[in-house]
């Protein structure tokens, strides 16, 4: 019955409760919304790589090192050497090493050319190795490997021939279209940025940018396979390299030397650290948008009591029936509470339907343009009381309304009209 | 003094028992006022009211007819001894207790709007028995009664209260204020939403359940040419004894 009079009531004033509600889920989705990417974010980002000691590349910022090798964000200004990288990988203390070659893409998707080490010491999230839903990593030159998402938004399955374009963008004008690769394998899901990737050899890499000059074929320059198989295929430079050590001891000295490299200036990293200084420069952002979210909330939730507030004038004839029919004061408080919470957790299950509704929808997009695999499940333990700490407040802040119509039947005179 | 017909919802023993010979409304001493410094807008030195009775209480607005219709139904708060309903003093007790008394033995009709507009006007009824704490039983066939003697249709239960007419309205509120078979019916102008040949048959139908049901009825209007269906007519002002302040709300 209670429950009841508090449903019709709200019903009975569906116009400005709608809007009340609406406004409260639009606030609560944007706190969650927050809250959500920015765990997200950084769950993502810190389960891509994992196992990796260091990154090397040309010397440049380190966070744009961190985010052009491994987020394939953004990209790399200088290449690096062959030879810096021989040096470096036969130090004594480094167990194994993934060259990575960047640049080239098919269909919007990033080519990476790297070396078969890649598939045995590439690790991710909580130290899992790569698998293959199907097929095998690339054996032939042609042969390219293909990430998840790749496989399934453009229909491809292994044994199917594909071109690779130059440069990056989902319509290049130069295509390598005179050297086909074949698909070897498909990769497992990894909820990384690889399920966007291609992977080639080094060696495919250069073979087809054989007879090219500064991205641009030159006629007449193009190799037959004979010449092909004649030819060093051994690359001249490199975007960038993953490190890992025997040792996590030597990781320091190695980052020094390869610091001091004389040959061509490099920068190694450690991803943990720079991973945490991305989130020391990124903290100001956060913060500032958690307070905005947290002040748009208390916006709302102040507009819903004083859209309760101004219903009391009109009210006052229905708790002085109440009142009337022997419902004490406390009755009248707890229908007013009431309200606000089936208003509150209407706003909050729309909040929740429609973020996890809109990051369904915009994870594609999302993914393909900043790399980042936002989650739809919304529900962490601490969403759940940040949940909670919501409604509470909003029941207390409810007390100001709740209470002025205990008192308005108390007070007001009980004969209505 | 008319026997008190026994009530079909008797209050269980937990209520303190209301002796028989207790009148229904007794007033002594009664003085009431809006705050310490202003003159009181009630005076009656005595006033006796036995069960059963029909009472119809002639005041002009103003004459404190509806502070006195608050006190009566223990909205308003009098000193303790003033005022003494079923022979129990609502001074006296405490506030939940107070609107557990009012839920069981007081049924009060108001001029208009006397239902919540958003509920149908089978929980009308519903809300008014469920205040009353006397368990789901039999509400269905009080409330199945009560329209049969208010010449109420059936089908107007499930409706929503605010789509029906006003007379109807006012003859769902009666059956509103019995469905706990209360002692005392308060009844404030009731018939002055209603015209003229309506108001005749919704007061002998008043006066006729409360007959049945053995409720005592006080009856407040302005308009004499109503009292002629009542066997006791009172003017408010013979009683009070305050200088008319002019009250209005």
């Amino acid at each position: 019955m209670f429950f009841k009079l508090a449903r019709n009531s709200l019903l009975n004033r569906r116009g400005t409760v709608l809007l009340t509600v609406l406004s409260i889920a639009v606030s609560i989705l944007v706190l969650l919304g927050v809250d959500h990417i920015r765990h997200e974010a950084k769950r993502n980002f810190s389960q891509t790589v994992s196992g990796v000691d260091l990154i090397v590349g040309a010397r440049t910022g380190q966070v744009n090192l961190l985010l052009y090798s491994v987020f394939h964000i953004g990209n790399a200004t200088h290449n690096i050497g062959w030879r810096s990288y021989q040096h470096v990988a036969s130090d004594p203390n480094v167990a194994w090493t993934i060259p990575i070659a960047l640049g080239d893409s098919h269909r919007g998707f990033r080519v990476l050319g790297t070396s078969a080490d890649f598939f045995r010491h590439f690790r991710y999230g909580q130290q899992t190795a790569l698998t293959f839903s199907d097929g095998k990593p690339f054996a032939q030159l042609l042969e390219v490997v293909i990430g998840a998402q790749v496989a399934a938004q453009l229909g491809y399955r292994v044994g199917d021939r594909i071109v690779l374009a130059h440069g990056l963008g989902s319509t290049s004008f130069s295509k390598h279209d005179d050297m086909p690769f074949t698909v070897s394998g498909i990769l497992q899901p990894t909820g990384t940025p690889l399920d966007r990737t291609l992977q080639v050899s080094l060696e495919a890499i250069e073979a087809i940018h054989l007879g090219w000059q500064d991205g641009v074929r030159v006629p007449g320059q193009q190799p037959d396979a004979a010449t092909l198989a004649q030819q060093d295929l051994t690359p001249r430079s490199i975007t960038a390299f993953m490190v890992g050590l025997k040792s996590k001891m030597a990781t320091f000295r190695l980052q020094r030397s390869i610091n001091e490299y004389p040959g061509e200036p490099l920068l190694a990293i450690l991803p943990g650290v720079v991973l945490t200084e991305l989130w020391g420069t990124l903290a100001v952002v956060e913060n500032t948008l958690q307070i905005v979210a947290g002040l748009v909330l208390v916006a709302s939730l102040l507009g819903m009591c004083t859209m309760l507030l101004a219903s009391m004038q009109e009210r006052q004839r229905e708790f002085a029936i109440l009142r009337a029919i022997g419902a004490g004061p406390g009755f009248i408080w707890l229908a007013i509470e009431l309200e606000i919470l089936l208003m509150v957790i209407t706003g909050m299950v729309l909040a929740v339907l429609l973020l996890g509704g809109g990051i369904l929808a915009l994870q594609g997009f999302i993914s393909a343009q900043w790399g980042v695999f936002i989650s739809a499940d919304l529900l962490h333990p601490h969403t759940g009381l940040l949940l909670l700490s919501i409604l509470l407040g909003a029941l207390l802040l409810g007390c100001i309304p709740a209470l002025r119509a205990s008192l308005l039947a108390l007070h007001g005179k009980l004969r209505p009209g | 003094m008319t026997q008190p017909a026994p009530s079909t919802q008797e209050p269980p023993a937990q209520e303190p028992s209301t002796p028989d010979s207790a009148a229904a409304i007794t007033l002594t001493q009664l003085r009431f006022s809006y705050g310490k410094k202003v003159a009181p807008v009630l005076d009656i030195p005595h006033w006796q009211l036995p069960r059963g009775a029909q009472v119809f209480l002639k005041g002009a607005s103003g004459s404190g007819k509806s502070s006195l219709l608050n006190l009566l139904a223990g909205i308003l708060h009098a000193a303790p001894g003033a005022i003494q309903l079923l022979g129990q003093d609502p001074a006296r007790m405490s506030s939940r207790q107070r609107d557990r008394f009012r839920a069981r033995h007081v049924g009060l009709v108001f001029q208009q709007f006397n239902l919540i507009p958003y509920l149908s006007v089978l929980d009308n009824i519903r809300l008014a028995h469920h205040f009353a704490h006397a368990g789901k039983a039999g509400v269905q066939e009080r409330t199945q009664q009560l329209f049969d003697a208010l010449k109420l249709d059936n089908r107007l239960l499930q409706q929503r209260a605010d789509r029906i007419s006003v007379g109807q309205q006012q003859r769902v509120a009666i059956a509103r204020a019995l469905i706990n078979g209360p002692e005392i019916l308060l009844a404030d102008e009731p018939t002055s939403a209603l015209d003229s040949e309506l108001r005749d048959r919704f007061i002998e139908l008043l006066l006729q359940l409360c007959r049945q049901q053995g409720s005592t009825l006080v009856f407040v209007s302005h308009d004499s040419q109503l009292s002629h269906h009542f066997p006791q007519v009172v003017a408010l002002d013979s009683l009070n004894q305050a200088r008319q302040v002019h009250h209005v709300f």
